[in-house]
């Protein structure tokens, strides 16, 4: 970092827009969502304003500086330790009085802040009408107005930034100063003395007309938790949102495949003419080229589509009503609700989902969360189900096959979500330690997502995340599963040997060798297990264009694949260990080599386990 | 004549003024932060569809708590003219 860069750090109480505001600044990519806690952990990125360059930090939201859970530890820390030119102090303006109270706490002990006034489109709505110079004459500082979704009011707040920053502006509260929140025994105090002053602040700089929320917040807040509606809803819109995936990836799956075949019979056309050995044109072509056109074809459109139309349910507000609604299944288990939206940003990425379940407060609570979360599948499986539903049990694109696609995807995720709170109970009973922490969570207001910011942020980070996991990890894993399928050792390929050896075990659970050698290679990334898979069934060892799921199913077939082999790798992608990045998230998160332990082996137990039932089930009936 | 009574049993639609929060400090804490502090005025609005947790509006934000958080609070309401400090929105929904 540059020496006169400005340090300029993004505090406030969760879900105010501080990454909002810090995407519109920096212009990079943090994810927003309409919930409480999105973001759990800090990130820096700079911009420039009058020829000073800045560094802004964005830090987790925290309702206080005297809090103890761990994602308001990171903010506390930082606004404690670390030294900044300036605090920009988010508040909800459509919730001042408990944001201002934050903001006193903030000011106590560091008082180079500005006051940034977010949400202030949506006052007039709410009956709200703020003096912001009444309110910065009784804070010492400025407050500034502003909307950080419909980008108002921020030229005058960097202006106020680079005023504080320069030291132009010295604060001017003398009563702020006194107060003390480094000590326990001053704290009691503090903190009637801050409730006072916030009180006072509001009533001289606040108009509030009523205390209610608008009427169609509280009708469409009593439709969705509804009785006879609330979980029907629930299961329309994700019948819904798959429908929609699995309509609208077939085509530019064909289309990529296509595209991605063409240029492979160019590829190898080049190859013959600059006479490349025969090894090198295997390596590079049979192996890391199509691995990789396999994962960008198959993974990557039901991704595009899937993950954008999630994150405007995010941004809806949406989430923590489900996490409301599904709270006393969890309750039952003796776990938390919260653990629900870790869940669902799990389905993004397990090593996301993992971090998330710093929201949950409870010791045990947390930690169930953390070892359950590969349960449900994230972005790297979710295609691999995709494809095997198309193959195996409605192959074609008529709305008809479509819809027995949806329920058997339903019925999958039913699966997930009925064994994370199974295994969530016995882990509840079998870990010692604290008592549930409860549930309490702020339910935010339904917000009209701004749809085209939203889909095109989204599908940017998603095309953008399965490209890099392609090019960095599933084009080497293409190259080392063609040279284990092309390297002999006493007359036989490695992965022969591989496969043999562990084809007995396959076979114990109605799988064989080359798929538990597919996921074991899938270690680094889930994408590569197909075509893993489909390069072990080639002799050759090389991945012909399976373009179609027709040649798929032949394939398949011809290697001895059922519907029941089918349904045992479905079962098998879901419940298998985590990734390499979840574990080294997890290891993170729990600093304990133990639970990351549990955690691997955990899932992949229940894998054999229920694959064995089914089995079992299938001898003992058919 | 002033009722209390634990914020649990407050009728849906119905609302009253927060007079203690009794819980364990830290959960005491969290509770406050988000509002739900002595003297602030509450109302239940609507519940999960199971019944447990319930959602309770605190300066036009909602909350939501299970049985044992919402039993350790303690709310007090006029007897009969309980929605007094919301004027003109008393009792939308029953
Ligand atoms: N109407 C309106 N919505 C906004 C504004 N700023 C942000 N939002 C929305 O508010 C929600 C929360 O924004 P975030 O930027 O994720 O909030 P945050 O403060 O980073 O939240 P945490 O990471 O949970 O602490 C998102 O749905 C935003 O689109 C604004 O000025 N006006
Ligand atoms: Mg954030």
């Amino acid at each position: 970092m540059e020496k006169n860069n400005f340090r300029v750090m993004l505090a406030g109480n969760p879900n105010v827009g501080k990454s909002t505001l810090f995407n519109l600044l920096t212009r990079k990519n943090q994810h927003t969502g309409n919930w409480t806690g999105k973001t759990v952990d800090f990130s820096t990125g700079l911009f420039t304003y009058n020829g000073r360059s800045y560094s802004l930090t964005d830090l987790p939201g925290a309702y206080s500086l005297l809090s103890f859970s761990p994602e308001e530890a990171v903010t506390r820390d930082h606004l404690l330790s670390e030294s900044s030119d300036c605090v920009i102090i988010v508040l909800d303006a459509t919730a001042v009085e408990r944001n201002l109270r934050f903001a006193l706490e903030v000011l106590s002990v560091n008082q180079n802040a500005v006051i940034c006034l977010n949400m202030t489109d949506e006052c007039e709505k709410n009956g709200i009408f703020i003096d912001s110079e009444k309110m910065s004459a009784a804070l010492g500082v400025s407050v500034v107005k502003t909307s950080a979704a419909g980008k108002k009011g921020i030229a005058l707040l960097l202006k106020e930034v680079e005023a504080v920053c320069e030291g132009n502006k010295k604060p001017e509260s003398a009563e702020l100063s006194l107060i003390d929140l480094s000590t326990a025994d001053s704290r009691s105090s503090a903190v009637s003395l801050l409730t006072q002053i916030s009180k006072r602040i509001i009533k001289d700089c606040v108009t509030i007309k009523s205390d209610r929320r608008n009427e169609s917040q509280q009708r469409l807040d009593k439709l969705l938790t509804s009785k006879s509606f609330g979980i029907p809803a629930m299961m329309l819109l994700t019948a819904l949102l798959f429908w929609i995936t699995l309509v609208g990836a077939n085509y530019p799956s064909e289309w990529l495949s296509a595209l991605f075949s063409l240029i492979k019979s160019g590829l190898n056309e080049l190859m013959s003419l600059l006479k490349a050995p025969e090894f090198l044109r295997g390596l590079l072509i049979d192996g890391v080229y199509t691995t990789l056109s396999w994962v960008v074809s198959v993974m990557l459109p039901p991704m595009a589509i899937f993950f954008p139309l999630f994150a405007l349910i995010e941004e809806s507000g949406y989430l923590p009503r489900i996490a409301f609604n599904a709270d006393s299944a969890f309750a039952k288990c003796g776990v938390n609700g919260k653990q629900c939206l870790t869940m669902m940003m799990g389905i993004g990425c397990n090593a996301c989902g993992v971090e998330g379940c710093r929201i949950i407060h409870g010791r045990k609570e947390r930690l169930i969360a953390i070892l359950t979360n590969t349960f449900m599948p994230c972005n790297g499986r979710f295609p691999i189900l995709i494809a095997l539903i198309a193959v195996f049990f409605s192959g074609g694109a008529e709305p008809k096959s479509t819809l027995l696609s949806v329920l058997i995807l339903m019925g999958i995720t039913t699966l997930c979500v009925a064994m994370t709170l199974l295994v969530s109970k016995l882990l509840s009973r079998m870990i010692g330690g604290d008592s549930s922490s409860g549930f309490i969570l702020e339910l935010p207001p339904y917000r009209k997502p701004r749809i085209i910011k939203t889909i095109v942020n989204s599908l940017r980070d998603k095309a953008l995340k399965v490209l890099g996991r392609a090019m960095l990890v599933a084009a080497p894993a293409g190259a080392v599963i063609w040279l284990t399928a092309n390297i002999s050792i006493n007359g036989s390929a490695v992965l022969d040997h591989c496969v043999g050896f562990l084809e007995p075990f396959g076979k114990a659970i109605g799988v064989d060798g080359v798929i538990l050698i597919a996921f074991i290679l899938g270690f680094p990334a889930n994408e590569t297990v197909i075509p893993a898979m489909l390069m072990a069934y080639t002799q050759s060892g090389t991945l012909t264009d399976y373009s179609g799921y027709g040649q798929l199913s032949e394939l398949f077939s011809a290697n001895g694949w059922t519907a029941l082999t089918a349904v045992c790798v479905m079962i098998i992608t879901v419940f298998h260990f985590p990734c390499s990045t979840t574990c080294l998230t997890i290891r993170k998160e729990t600093r304990s080599l133990k639970w990351t332990l549990a955690a691997f082996l955990l899932p992949t137990a229940l894998g054999i386990l229920l694959c064995a039932v089914i089995n079992c089930l299938y001898t003992i009936f058919a | 004549m002033k009722l209390r009574f634990p914020l649990w049993t407050l009728p849906l639609g119905k609302s009253g003024i927060i007079s203690s929060v009794n819980s364990e400090s830290a959960t005491a804490e969290r509770i406050r932060n988000l509002g739900l502090t002595e003297g602030a005025g509450v109302r239940a609005v609507f519940f999960a569809p199971f019944g447990d947790p319930r959602a309770y509006e605190v300066n036009r934000s909602v909350v939501a708590l299970r049985r044992k958080q919402a039993s350790e609070i303690i709310v007090e309401t006029e007897e009969e003219d309980g929605e007094k400090q919301f004027q003109g929105h008393a009792g939308g929904e029953s």
